[in-house]
This record gives C-alpha cells, sequence and structure tokens, in this order.
C-alpha cells in the first residue's frame, strides 16, 4: 500500500514535468510542419519534416540582431537589478531608519500598477532625457521595474537569516562593507540565484517597453521581433515557431547549463548551523 | 533605538539605498505622478485636456465592466494562491523525500513553463483547449468520454476556471524556486534531529518547513497578488476576454480603454483603481499571514 | 540637454560643412511585412508596390533620407502609434485606419489633405468613386486609401454544396436555415468562423447584413452623427436578430465560434469539413499561396438577399480600410512638407497601385496594369463582383468606440448570451457618449 502511494507520486511528479516540457516540445516540432499541415492538424507529429522555416527565419528575418540586443539588454539589467536589490534588500531587512515603513510600501506599489497606465508618461519622461531609441534605453525600465521584486525577495530571505553572523564580524572588527559582501553575500546566494533566473526571463520577454521605447528595427528585441512573424490577416504559425525556437534555444541552453548549477548552489548554499 | 553594534554610519546606508530610490522613483514614481494627474482629466491624448476633478473615479465606481473585471480577477488570485503557491510548496517538500526519483529533472523541469513569454503559454493552451482537435479532448475522446468534450474557451460560466488552469500551471515552478530558496536557509540539523525523532516526511513539511519558511510564504502570496491582479497577457492570447467579456481582466480593461477607445484619463483613473484593490488585497492577507517584519519589529519593540 | 544636442549637432553641421537644406529625412510608419527590403521575404503586393514607388521616389529626390519603421501586426502597432501620438511624436508619413479618424482629427494628430489632393488633379483623379469616404470629416479628408477590401465575400465549397443539392450558394436568406440543417445531416457544418478576436462576426458578416435591413443611407446617417439614425431603430436591431437566428441553427456554424483566432476558423473549410466561409478578399491571396489543389471547387458569392430589408440585395461591405496620412509634424517647414507630401504621393499613387495590382491586391485607385498575374480566385472573384457594389464596412467607417462594445456584444450575441435588443441599446449608448 505504502509503495504504491510512493509509485502513484513518482508517476504524478512524472507527469507534471511532462506537461512542463511538452509545450516546448509542440512548438518544437510542429516549427518543421508546413503551414498547410499544421492547418489540417495542429497537434499530430510532422508526416513531412521540412526545413523551410528555419531556413526562412534565418534569412529573412533580423532575429540574429534581436537576440544580441534581447541578451546586451537583459544581462545589463540583470547585473543591476541583483546587485541594487541585494544592497537594498539588506539594508531594508536590517536596519532602522526614518521612512523605511513609508518607503517599503511606496516600493510595493510599484508592482501593482498595471504597466500599461505607465507607458504613455514614462515614454514622454525618456524622450525628454534624451533616452529613447538608443542601445541601453531598455536597461532604464527594466531595472526600475525590477527593483522592488528583488528588494522584496531579498528582503524577505535576509531576515531569515540569523543576526548573529554580522555581530560577531562586528565584534571581529569587520566593517560594514566587508561584511555585507564577505559574510552575508555568500548566504543570500540562493535567493539571488533564484532573482537572476526569474529577472533574466522576466526581461528577455518583455514586450511593451520594448515595443513603445525602441523605433528601429536593428535595437529591437526578440518579444517584438517576433510579431514580424504575424501579419495583418494571416499567420504562418509554423514559421513563428521556428522564430520561437531560434529565439528559445541559447536561452533553454543557458538555463540547462546554470540550472544545475544554480540550483545545487541553492542547496549548498545552506544555512550549516 | 538601541545602539546596534551593525548598523552602519548613515551616510553609509543612504549611500547603498539611494541610487535604487533614484532609479526606481524616476522609473516607477514620476510616471506615477504623472499618471495620477492624468486621471483627473478627460484626455484623449492630444494637446486638449480637460479638467474634470473627480469625476473619472466616480464613472470607475459605476463601470460594470471593471466590477465584473475585478470578480474575474479575484477569481483567479484565489486559485492561483492554493494552485500555485499549494503546489509548489507540495512540490518543494515532495522533492525533499527520499523515496521521490529524477529530483534534479523535476527541479530543472518545472520551471521551463516561466521561460516561456506568457503570450506563447496562451497560445499553446488555445491549441490544447480547441475543441475540434485539441489536447484534452483528444485525450477524453480516446478513453470514451466523448461527452464530456467541451468548447472550453467558449462557455462563459466556467471561463475563469479554464483560463485559470494556464496561469498556475505556468507558474509552480517560479514559486516552486522561490520556496526551495526560503528551504535552504533552514539549518540541516532541524530536519537531521527530527528524523531521529521518527517524523515522516509530512509531519516534516507541515511541522518544521511550513512555520520556518512563513516569511517566504507571505512574500509568495504578496507576489501572487500583485502578479493576478496585474495579469494581462494570458487572458489577452487564450480568449481576448471573450466571450463578450466573461473573461475580461482589469488590465485588459484598462489597455483597451487605453489603447482602443483613446480614454487616456480614464484609463489612468482605472490604473489606480486597479493599485487601490490590490494594495486592500494585500494589506487583508497580511492580516491572515503573520508578516515577517512585523514579528521582528515585535521582538525588537 | 537639449542645449547641449543642439550645440553638438551645430558643431556636427559645421564641420560636415555640407549643405543642409538639401538634407532631410522623412520619417514613415506604417503596417508592413516588409522586414528587409534586401531578402526576398514574402511580401505582400501592396508593399511590393510601396517598396517599388518608394525606389523611385529616392532616385528623384537625391540626399532625402525615408526613415521606415514598419509593424507587420495590427494590434502592435496601434500601441504604438497611439503612445507616439499621446507622445505628440507623430511620424510625418503613416498609416492611418478609417475607425481612428474621429480620433486622430479631434486631436488635431493628422493634417487637413484636401488642398494637397486639389493640387494635384492627376494623382486625386486615379481614386475610385467613394474612396475617400471613410477618411473625410466634415469635407475635409485627411487619409489617402490604400488597399480597398470586400470585407464579407462568401468562399464555398462547390463541390460539397453541389452533393447537399445546391448548384450555387443560396440566394435567399431564409434558405439557409435549410442549408443548415442538410450539411448537419450528413454530418458537416455550413459555415465556419473563427471570432476570437471579435471583428470579423462584426466587420465580415453584420456590416453586410445591416446594410441589407437598414440600407445604406443609415448607416450614413450614423457615420455623419446627424442624429436621425440610431442602432435602436427596429431595421438594425432586425439585423442582429437575423444573426442570431443564425448563429444559433443547428449546424450553421461550429460550436467553439468564439475561441477560434481567423485562421483557425479557416480550418474546417479548408478540410473540407465546412461547406462556406465568409471572409474578406484578403483570404483570395492565401488561398491561391497555400492551397493551389482547391481552386476548381472553390466558388465566391455575396451573402444572400434578406426579404422586407431596405437595403438592396447585390451588395457586400467593402472599400478601404486604410489610409496613409501625414501629421503635424510634416508642417514644420514648406520643403519638409513637400517631402513628406510627395512620400505620401508615391505610396498612394500610379506606380504604387500597378504594382499592388499585378501582384493581386484590389486597390482604392484604378490605373492600367498587367492582368497576366492575376490567380485563378481572384479573376473569380473580380467576375462575381462586376455587377455588384459595396456598402460601408462598419469598423472602418464608425468610431472605435462604438465598434469595440459592438465587436464584444457580437460575441455574447452569437452564444445567446445577450438579446438584439440590449446589444443595440448598448451600442447607442457610446454611440451618444461620444457625440
Amino acid at each position: 500500500m505504502r509503495r504504491l502511494g510512493r509509485l502513484l507520486v513518482n508517476l504524478l511528479l512524472i507527469g507534471f514535468s511532462i506537461s512542463c516540457v511538452f509545450p516546448i516540445f509542440w512548438v518544437l516540432y510542429s516549427s518543421f510542419k508546413s503551414q498547410a499541415e499544421f492547418t489540417i492538424s495542429s497537434m499530430a507529429l510532422p508526416k513531412v519534416w521540412t526545413m523551410a522555416n528555419y531556413v526562412s527565419v534565418v534569412t529573412q528575418s533580423q532575429m540574429g540582431t534581436y537576440m544580441l540586443n534581447s541578451f546586451r539588454t537583459t544581462l545589463m539589467s540583470v547585473s543591476l537589478i541583483v546587485t541594487i536589490s541585494f544592497v537594498m534588500g539588506y539594508c531594508f531587512s536590517r536596519f532602522r531608519f526614518r521612512g523605511r515603513n513609508l518607503l517599503y510600501t511606496v516600493i510595493l506599489m510599484g508592482m501593482l500598477l498595471p504597466v500599461h497606465a505607465l507607458l504613455v508618461p514614462l515614454y514622454i519622461q525618456i524622450r525628454d532625457a534624451g533616452l529613447l531609441d538608443k542601445w541601453y534605453t531598455l536597461v532604464v525600465p527594466y531595472v526600475g521595474f525590477g527593483l522592488p521584486m528583488g528588494v522584496i525577495l531579498t528582503e524577505g530571505f535576509v531576515s531569515s537569516i540569523p543576526r548573529t553572523f554580522e555581530e560577531a564580524a562586528a565584534i571581529d572588527g569587520s566593517g560594514f562593507l566587508r561584511t555585507t559582501f564577505t559574510i552575508i553575500l555568500p548566504l543570500t546566494m540562493p535567493i539571488l540565484a533564484t532573482l537572476i533566473i526569474i529577472m533574466f526571463f522576466g526581461n528577455w520577454n518583455e514586450f511593451s517597453f520594448s515595443l513603445v521605447l525602441i523605433n528601429r528595427d536593428e535595437l529591437r528585441t526578440v518579444p517584438v521581433g517576433l510579431t514580424m512573424f504575424r501579419s495583418m490577416y494571416r499567420v504562418d504559425y509554423p514559421r513563428l515557431m521556428a522564430g520561437m525556437m531560434v529565439a528559445l534555444m541559447p536561452v533553454i541552453v543557458l538555463y540547462f547549463l546554470f540550472s544545475d548549477r544554480i540550483i545545487q548552489g541553492m542547496m549548498a548554499g545552506a544555512i550549516k548551523g | 533605538m538601541q545602539k546596534d553594534v551593525i548598523q552602519p554610519k548613515s551616510w553609509v546606508l543612504g549611500a547603498c539605498i539611494l541610487p535604487g530610490i533614484a532609479w526606481y522613483v524616476y522609473v516607477v514614481i514620476l510616471p506615477m505622478i504623472t499618471a495620477m494627474r492624468n486621471s483627473l482629466y478627460n484626455w484623449s491624448g492630444g494637446p486638449k485636456m480637460t479638467y474634470i476633478g473627480f469625476k473619472n473615479y466616480q464613472f470607475l465606481m459605476r463601470d460594470s465592466i471593471f466590477w465584473q473585471a475585478f470578480r474575474n480577477n479575484l477569481t483567479i488570485t484565489l486559485l492561483s494562491l492554493i494552485g500555485q503557491i499549494g503546489f509548489a510548496f507540495i512540490l518543494s517538500s515532495l522533492l525533499a523525500m527520499r523515496f521521490v526519483r529524477l529530483k534534479r529533472l523535476h527541479r530543472t523541469v518545472a520551471y521551463f513553463p516561466s521561460t516561456v513569454s506568457a503570450v506563447v503559454v496562451g497560445y499553446v493552451w488555445s491549441v490544447i483547449f480547441n475543441y475540434d482537435s485539441g489536447l484534452l479532448n483528444s485525450l477524453l475522446r480516446a478513453v470514451g468520454l466523448e461527452s464530456w468534450a467541451s468548447p472550453w474557451l467558449d462557455i462563459p460560466s466556467s471561463i475563469m476556471y479554464v483560463v485559470s488552469i494556464p496561469i498556475i500551471w505556468q507558474y509552480i515552478g517560479y514559486y516552486m524556486i522561490i520556496i526551495l530558496a526560503g528551504i535552504s536557509s533552514i539549518d540541516q540539523e532541524v530536519y537531521d534531529m527530527a528524523e531521529i525523532d521518527g517524523a515522516n516526511g509530512v509531519q516534516r513539511a507541515l511541522k518544521i518547513t511550513l512555520p520556518l519558511i512563513k516569511g517566504t510564504l507571505g512574500v509568495c502570496v504578496m507576489l501572487c497578488i500583485s502578479g493576478n491582479m496585474r495579469i494581462f497577457d494570458h487572458i489577452y492570447s487564450l480568449t481576448g476576454g471573450g466571450p463578450g467579456n466573461s473573461s475580461i481582466v482589469m488590465a485588459m480593461h484598462a489597455y483597451k480603454t487605453t489603447f482602443i477607445k483613446s480614454q487616456f484619463g480614464y484609463a489612468s483613473a482605472m490604473s489606480f483603481g486597479i493599485m487601490v484593490l490590490s494594495l486592500s488585497l494585500i494589506m487583508f492577507s497580511r492580516v491572515l499571514i503573520q508578516q515577517p517584519w512585523r514579528k521582528e519589529a515585535a521582538i525588537d519593540a | 540637454m537639449k542645449k547641449l544636442a543642439t550645440l553638438l549637432a551645430l558643431l556636427l553641421i559645421m564641420s560636415l560643412a555640407v549643405p543642409v537644406l538639401a538634407e532631410d529625412t522623412v520619417t514613415v510608419m506604417h503596417l508592413t511585412n516588409l522586414q528587409n527590403p534586401a531578402s526576398d521575404a514574402p511580401m505582400s503586393a501592396q508593399n511590393m508596390g510601396e517598396l517599388a514607388a518608394l525606389q523611385e521616389f529616392l532616385a528623384a529626390n537625391p540626399g532625402v533620407t525615408v526613415k521606415e519603421e514598419g509593424y507587420s501586426d495590427q494590434s502592435t502597432y496601434q500601441q504604438k502609434i497611439y503612445t507616439m501620438a499621446a507622445g505628440g511624436d507623430l511620424p510625418d508619413v503613416f498609416y492611418l485606419k478609417g475607425s481612428w479618424v474621429s480620433e486622430f482629427v479631434n486631436n488635431g494628430w493628422a493634417v487637413d489633405l484636401t488642398s494637397l489632393l486639389e493640387e494635384n488633379p492627376e494623382w486625386k483623379a486615379i481614386f475610385n468613386p467613394g474612396a475617400f469616404d471613410n477618411f473625410t470629416r466634415d469635407g475635409a479628408i485627411y487619409g489617402v486609401p490604400t488597399q480597398s477590401m470586400v470585407t464579407s465575400v462568401v468562399f464555398y465549397n462547390a463541390a460539397l454544396f453541389r452533393e447537399m443539392g445546391y448548384d450555387s450558394f443560396p440566394t435567399d436568406w431564409e434558405e439557409l436555415y435549410e442549408a443548415a440543417a442538410k450539411f448537419k445531416e450528413n454530418g458537416y457544418l455550413l459555415f465556419t468562423m473563427g471570432n476570437k478576436a471579435n471583428w470579423p462576426a462584426e466587420s465580415c458578416w453584420l456590416s453586410t447584413i445591416g446594410d441589407r435591413l437598414t440600407g445604406t443611407d443609415w448607416t450614413n446617417s450614423i457615420i455623419s452623427k446627424d442624429g436621425t439614425a440610431k442602432f435602436t431603430d427596429p431595421e438594425f436591431v432586425s439585423a442582429l436578430e437575423y444573426f442570431q437566428q443564425l448563429a444559433l441553427t443547428p449546424g450553421a456554424f461550429n460550436i467553439d465560434i468564439n475561441s477560434l483566432d481567423e485562421s483557425q476558423g479557416r480550418e474546417a473549410f479548408l478540410n473540407g469539413k465546412a461547406g462556406a466561409i465568409v471572409d474578406g478578399s484578403w483570404m483570395i491571396s492565401t488561398l491561391e499561396q497555400t492551397r493551389p489543389e482547391f481552386f476548381d471547387d472553390l466558388e465566391v458569392a455575396i451573402l444572400p438577399a434578406i426579404e422586407g430589408g431596405k437595403g438592396a440585395p447585390n451588395t457586400a461591405s467593402g472599400g478601404p480600410a486604410w489610409s496613409y496620412a501625414l501629421s503635424s509634424k510634416a508642417l514644420s517647414s514648406p520643403e519638409h512638407f513637400a517631402l513628406a507630401a510627395g512620400v505620401l504621393q508615391a505610396f498612394t499613387g500610379e506606380t504604387s497601385n500597378r504594382v499592388a495590382l499585378e501582384n493581386g491586391e484590389i486597390m482604392s485607385a484604378t490605373v492600367e496594369f498587367d492582368k497576366s498575374k492575376t490567380g485563378p480566385i481572384l479573376a473569380k472573384f473580380l467576375e462575381m463582383m462586376k455587377d455588384k457594389s459595396t456598402v460601408p464596412i462598419y469598423d472602418a467607417a464608425m468610431d472605435s468606440v462604438v465598434i469595440e462594445t459592438m465587436n464584444v456584444g457580437l460575441q455574447e450575441l452569437l452564444i445567446n448570451a445577450k438579446t438584439p435588443q440590449a446589444l443595440a441599446e448598448e451600442i447607442q449608448f457610446q454611440y451618444e457618449m461620444g457625440n
């Protein structure tokens, strides 16, 4: 009975995991179909495997440029978000200062307003500052909107770390910055790793700011680039999916390479009494 | 306030916090103030702006579509709180148990759906829910449950439950990695001792993990509420808010008001409505679960 | 910041020491699936025409740069252009939809083109009668039309219809109900529709059904807002009733009408499971490119006549929905205006129309062109339309606030979640609010 229960749990987990990868597999094999075949049966494996969609994506779109832009923007934004959030989250969690609770609430508010509400005001503001349509433009909103989540996650995590670590260090004569970066930073690695993963994919897939703040085709990012595969009255889905796969593959490979290490680190970062 | 050995000088503290705050104020708060001002005007985007005081807000109170959207958001939020965070907690606990195989694979793969953009997830599920050729109905027909096959996305009465499924599914892995990070901060010795005392997996999860990651769960609840009250892309690509307005959500109503009806002033007021409602919901949830920094403050006092 | 930029710009100009006035940049934003001009990417016929015309323009105006920004997806373009408009940053030349015109005119975003057209009579003369209607407000023209579409074409599977005992598509509305029953009996659907985006039901169906019952004068009265026509008029309500009754007839439509997108909605028709689809003339090129095996059995028609209606029976909703317009940015100097107007004229001029027509697009202008490339379905369609005329497309002519309410409500109407009367009242309410 107990063994049956365990088997069942394992099977359920495997089922869930399959459901998690299935959509990507579906997009993958569908991208080898012709438009006509996809129209007739959208779920089945392709009867005729064709590379035409990939040839078209590689030769007829600027996918390479879009990906480069996405990588640059994402890497810059994520490193800034993680650094700033770590320092801020730590200070918020440990120290009392005037206006702290008010600040915390204001930061929380940034996560509650729908992005579309700020699109036009932010567009005008960024244009007036002369920051529109530059290679670094998107870092500005991405960091700004990423901070609340970063701060809240680190703040919550640091609160669960006992103060004894820092107090011992302080008694040993370690200064504030040294303590922060040599003692606290390693301890917060698990949540920072989580933050990196979440922010990476969040920024990689961001659409609205990228659409509104970038005008030049050579600066467009992947999500806006992918809309170019749709046209007004018709969408060639297999071709769109080929575009998605081209854009997604490097990210998935990166994720596979790093997630294992990140999650291992997450587990290893556990506090040993 | 008592003297704290680790509290840095105030200028150091300021130097740590201010750059981030400045950035945040520039990107979020300043546009928010502009939007707040816009919400007091009748403005269709052009040079003409007519000051109308709080009329937009009065209109919002009577906007039946907005309140229908709010109810839909509440449904999604409630289902997600249970589905996303609940499943994520169960999954994280299971991944700590010995008899579970393929742990590393499950851990890696569970986050997969979150790597894909919401628009893609919405599209994929709209194909899964397709009446004629969708995966769900094909499975039902294959096992002889022909009569259960339905046009899932076309029934207004159940549409909110149907659209919640992809949303829940996508973010289980997201909350799982947050919870796993929280669990990693628990001293392993606590588990070892419990095991010596003969506590089984379920007991360990409920009696040790759950209370010790309360803070993390509180953060998850907050993220879950804020995310689902603003949800947009999933619905946009799954149903477009239909049939009719039966699956419309607040952010989508605001979006349509801005970019289809070009009522910029009213849309701003609507956005602040969304913010106030979300904030109240979060405050309410905080009363329900004790917040870690409050507890800490209580100890300090 | 601005001063610094000006200073830098001045320094740059001085250092280059080139005559400044001869050089200018015209900015353009439009809907195009043209991403990479150097590639052989599939391009719509209209885009081919625009590209050819632009090259002519550039050759004739050395030193002028045309900075194009293109989007191929309508909702993406809409979000972008409305943000730029609200920021006061519209490009010189932009693509303007008929239902946006009131908004753009009221906000002063679009420039009155009437005198420009009057000054160039040979340009204005190529356009078909009524082509400017959707872009005219109070007698002033704000947009120059591009492609012209018929949004309500019945594409039907003639072989399947013969099998069901019909030599041609029914010409009387009442026959549709019987046909639906007959198709259902044999395991087929009469029509298939993908109305997830919620405009097809209105644009492809209601625009024509509405006209059958209300007559075109009613629609024009609604558009001009003269106050005589109302959406609650019995004729319009009755149009909604006819549409609903058909939608609720078993076998008439697919059960998942509101969750399929346009492409998915066509599946049942292309697979031979549904007898007909009412779609726009834009589907012709898709069919010709992707379904050559389908040509022989495919016929085209218009929706049947409705007895007792005030409108003519031999019409289908059609006309131009999109146009090119100039923004107030183009007015910065007379020289700049001349160049921006030049680009506008190129996009909508003889070359552009000729190339588009040759490649199978239906345009709002009539010019001489080589018909050798006209495909078989287009030929059938043009033949069929010879003795038909077009009536206004609702979403190309009415304001978007009204259209949004209508489109959302139609989804509910089609699944019997709303009554025709209730929907008519809702639309009328929005209509009055907008006046």
